[in-house]
């Protein structure tokens, strides 16, 4: 039997396994999607299947939404070791706040594909390496340009701490230099949106002023001849700070290191910032802390190995130890080639002790949370984007392969 | 089938010489019981049983019988095999953490040093390898890297807490790292030097195995006439003359590097080739074929489907990634399915890490990914086991579940290939290097 599928057409698939993304399992339930969003879910005896609708049998086999990878590189990166074709790292300077991911995005990489394959329809490209990197961006891996894929153009400010952040042939050279120059980019940043916001004072008080003036008031003439205030010079790096400062954007601080990653939630309360920590080898030394502070930790448990002082101590078990003391766990890849893997990182922080629905939250409705579009991806619920992948076996481990996938509502080859 | 008690009787009798000797306290016998056993090299028993006495399995099958003396290990359907073998590594020459200064697989001073030995670099405490046994692999090929042409002569090793003496396998044959393609070019190319290119880096082989032919012949002619001066010894009398053409008789200089090299055209040193492309690869035969030497293992080698016939035909072995690609122009060929199709051409596949590309406590996890792909069940857990054994020349040794050989096994909690199981024990030579804590 071959069923042909329209973008337009309605969707139901019936009988499968659902898991939403939310926490919770429905044992025997159907999804009815049609325009490329989630018209309904729930018990298959209690969701009636529109007359006319595709059917897909989804019996014996588990349906999920399509995985998030917030921790990659996808797109900025062709080959990493041929330069002309590695676009994440800025080396030019340490503190590039001004540097979108967005700008170097290549949407036809060929890892693109490679992605879909296991499962993920929806990634977070990050631009690495400096101590201020740039902001990453948020983006459908379904392939097309960036006003058809991009779901956040500004995801996330990358901050770094630690041996990579460090050193080099430029400044900051410690762990001490690093701190230093964060927070002075974040106060520089602080008194450059003062600045901003007392020229748009200004600027209104001028403006009302000048209107004053023209309906022809006599005594309005003295404010209409005052000079048109002069907006302070633009500067985009700091700009792309003061968002952060304002809660807009997201701020990710990169920490292995216990201290380094105590150093972050220094910063962030200190400055108030809506943030989380990523990479977080030694996370599951400091959960408590991590865990008073209420900042989700995104992990990579397969990726990090002790290759450096920062991350001796890196543990499988990390994800299942912030997890149980209370943080809000997220996995990523932490790659660019097999982002398609990142369901295996997620089995084997859930075969180290991580309980499966938090595995499988991990992936789904938890990073979509961090970077607050929870309504339009990351579960399966009525509204929220069609980005689905019908499963059989385990998911999140070797023996799940996908029977089909849709994103956004369109049928996709998950292979190459 | 039932095994009579007579197996354990030698082995015991030595077991309690060494207990009452001091020399460990550990239980000399063992017996796993109940469980799934991956022979490898024949069926899988169901509800089977393994005994090890004195570093040796002795004994694989149902209902063997427990001597008193025996740790017995209930398995519960748990799974046993041998333990994993990798044939390309780098742990203790790149040890964890990758700091410069633990930086000592590449010597990076010349295209040729076929003179250096991994073995004199192993970091005995790399923490690496107390991970690898959560992963059951238990003896590795301790490569240098590929920055040169012929980088230096490997290390066969168990993963065991001790002496360089007491981890090397013994018996194994020696083997020499080469590489082709993108890395010797970028370490010499970027200074100036040869290699610059594939034709460099060619060029520079054949270069090192002519010298090395006329130094083999040097050596060659030099032991003949030795050998025949010492028959000559043995004559009564010698005349003047014949005494002073004796005298004559000088060794030629040693060149550890030829030496090396010399040994690869003797067959008595197996070249363990990286490379990638299909024209590395055959650039590599037409060298090997020229010289007169056989290649051990293409190591890597993502294109190699490619030429699936030509390397059965050839005997040579495959070690390849599973799904490693992307950061190098040459990975371009990389596919899932590569080692299901070199399988099905007659060719010995393996499995490797790389560690630390890939950690190596994960050998297994690519191994299942290869299988997830096509590689049927049972030639993945060959191509971690026997394969790699076979290309290293230590098969008769380890790789596999029989009496006889190295005690070297795995119980894993449920199905080796599953993420969702964990390794219960790792045992070398007999011993258990690691034990999982169960909570229950």
């Amino acid at each position: 039997m071959s069923v042909v599928f329209r973008s337009s057409a309605v969707v139901a698939i019936v009988g499968a396994r659902i898991f939403t993304g939310l926490g919770n399992e429905i044992e025997s339930g159907t999804v009815v999607f049609s325009g490329g969003k989630i018209q309904a879910v729930g018990r298959a005896g209690d969701v009636k299947v529109p007359a006319g609708a595709s059917q897909i049998d989804g019996r014996g086999k588990t349906l999920l939404p399509g995985f998030i990878d917030v921790a990659t590189a996808l797109g900025l990166v062709e080959i990493s070791l041929s330069p002309p074709e590695n676009d994440a790292h800025e080396k030019s300077a340490k503190l590039t706040p001004q540097v979108r991911a967005l700008d170097g995005l290549f949407f036809d990489s060929r890892a693109i594909p490679v992605a879909r394959e296991g499962g993920v329809t929806s990634v977070v490209a990050q631009p690495v390496g400096n101590v201020i990197a740039g902001t990453s961006v948020l983006y459908r891996v379904s392939g097309g340009i960036a006003s058809e894929v991009v779901i956040a153009a500004d995801a996330a400010l990358h901050f770094k701490l630690g041996e990579q952040a460090r050193g080099g042939d430029k400044p900051p050279q410690t762990r001490m230099g690093v701190v230093a120059a964060i927070r002075q980019q974040l106060e520089k940043a602080r008194g450059y949106q003062q600045k901003l916001d007392a020229y748009t004072k200004e600027y209104e008080a001028w403006k009302s002023g000048a209107r004053a003036g023209v309906a022809g008031a006599a005594s309005a003439t003295t404010e209409a001849e005052k000079k048109e205030p002069v907006p302070p010079p633009r500067n985009l790096g700091l700009q792309a700070i003061a968002r952060v400062l304002a809660g807009r954007t997201l701020a990710i601080f990169h920490a292995d290191r216990m201290s380094d990653i105590l150093v972050a939630l220094r910063i962030i309360r200190e400055f108030k910032l809506r943030a989380a920590i990523a990479d977080g080898a030694e996370a599951w030394r400091v959960a408590r802390e991590i865990a008073r502070d209420k900042v989700p930790v995104i992990v990579a448990p397969v990726r990090v190995s002790p290759s450096r002082m920062e991350t001796l101590e890196c543990r499988l078990s990390n994800a299942a130890v912030l997890h149980a003391a209370g943080v809000e766990v997220v996995i990523g890849s932490n790659d660019v080639f097999n982002v398609r893997n990142l369901r295996y990182e997620a089995g084997f922080a859930a075969a180290h002790g991580l309980p499966r629905s938090a595995a499988l939250r991990a992936i789904t409705n938890a990073p979509a949370r961090l970077f607050g579009v929870d309504a339009q991806i990351g579960s399966i619920s009525v509204g929220r984007d069609a980005d689905l992948v019908l499963w059989a076996g385990d998911p999140i481990d070797t023996d799940g392969r996908i029977v089909h996938m849709w994103v956004a509502g369109k049928l996709q080859s998950p292979t190459r | 089938m039932k095994r009579s008690s007579s197996i354990w009787v030698t082995f015991l009798a030595l077991g309690s010489c060494a207990a009452t000797s001091g020399a460990t306290e550990r239980p000399a016998a063992w017996l796993f019981r109940g469980g799934t056993i991956v022979t490898v090299s024949g069926e899988v028993i169901r509800d089977g049983d393994v005994a090890v006495a004195q570093g040796k399995i002795v004994a694989v099958g149902r209902g063997i019988d427990t001597p008193k003396s025996a740790r017995v290990v209930d398995l519960r359907g748990r799974f046993v095999t041998p333990g994993l073998i990798d044939t390309h590594s780098h742990i203790g020459v790149y040890s964890f953490p990758g700091v410069a200064v633990n930086s000592d697989g590449n010597e990076m001073t010349a295209p040729v040093t076929a003179e250096v030995r991994a073995a004199d670099a192993i970091n005995l405490d790399d923490p690496a390898i107390p991970r690898a046994w959560r992963g059951g692999v238990t003896t590795v090929q301790v490569l240098p890297g590929s920055g040169n042409c012929i980088g230096g002569q490997s290390a066969v090793v168990k993963l065991k807490r001790g002496t360089l003496a007491e981890m090397l396998v013994p018996g194994a044959p020696r083997g020499l790292k080469m590489a082709m393609g993108e890395n010797p070019k970028r370490t010499y190319g970027g200074r100036g030097q040869m290699p610059m290119t594939r034709m460099g880096s060619a060029a520079v082989m054949r270069e090192a195995f002519a010298k090395a032919a006329e130094y083999r012949k040097k050596w060659d002619d030099y032991n003949i006439r030795l050998a025949a001066h010492v028959l000559d010894r043995r004559l009564p009398v010698l005349n003047q003359k014949e005494q002073k053409a004796t005298a004559a008789i000088a060794a030629p200089d040693r060149d550890l590097r030829l030496e090396v090299l010399a040994d690869v055209l003797r067959g008595k040193v197996r070249p363990h080739v990286h490379g990638y492309r299909v024209d590395d690869i055959l650039t590599l035969f037409r060298i090997a074929d020229e010289f007169g030497f056989k290649v051990a293992s293409l190591q890597h080698a993502l294109s190699a489907w490619k030429l699936a016939p030509e390397i059965a035909r050839r005997g040579v072995g495959v070690a390849t990634f599973s799904d490693e690609w992307g950061y190098k122009h040459e990975m371009a060929d990389s596919r899932l399915d590569a080692p299901a199709i070199l399988h099905k051409a007659g060719v010995r596949v393996s499995l490797q890490t790389d560690h630390p590309v890939i950690e190596q406590r994960f050998l297994v996890h690519e191994v299942a990914k290869s299988v997830r792909a096509g590689l049927p069940e049972a030639e993945g857990f060959r191509a971690v086991t026997l394969n790699p054994a076979w290309m290293l020349g230590i098969d008769t040794r380890v790789g596999s579940l029989e009496a006889g050989k190295d005690a070297d096994l795995v119980v894993w909690s449920g199905h080796p290939m599953r993420i969702a199981s964990r390794v219960d024990f790792t045992m070398i030579d007999g011993e258990v290097v690691y034990e999982r804590r169960i909570s229950k």
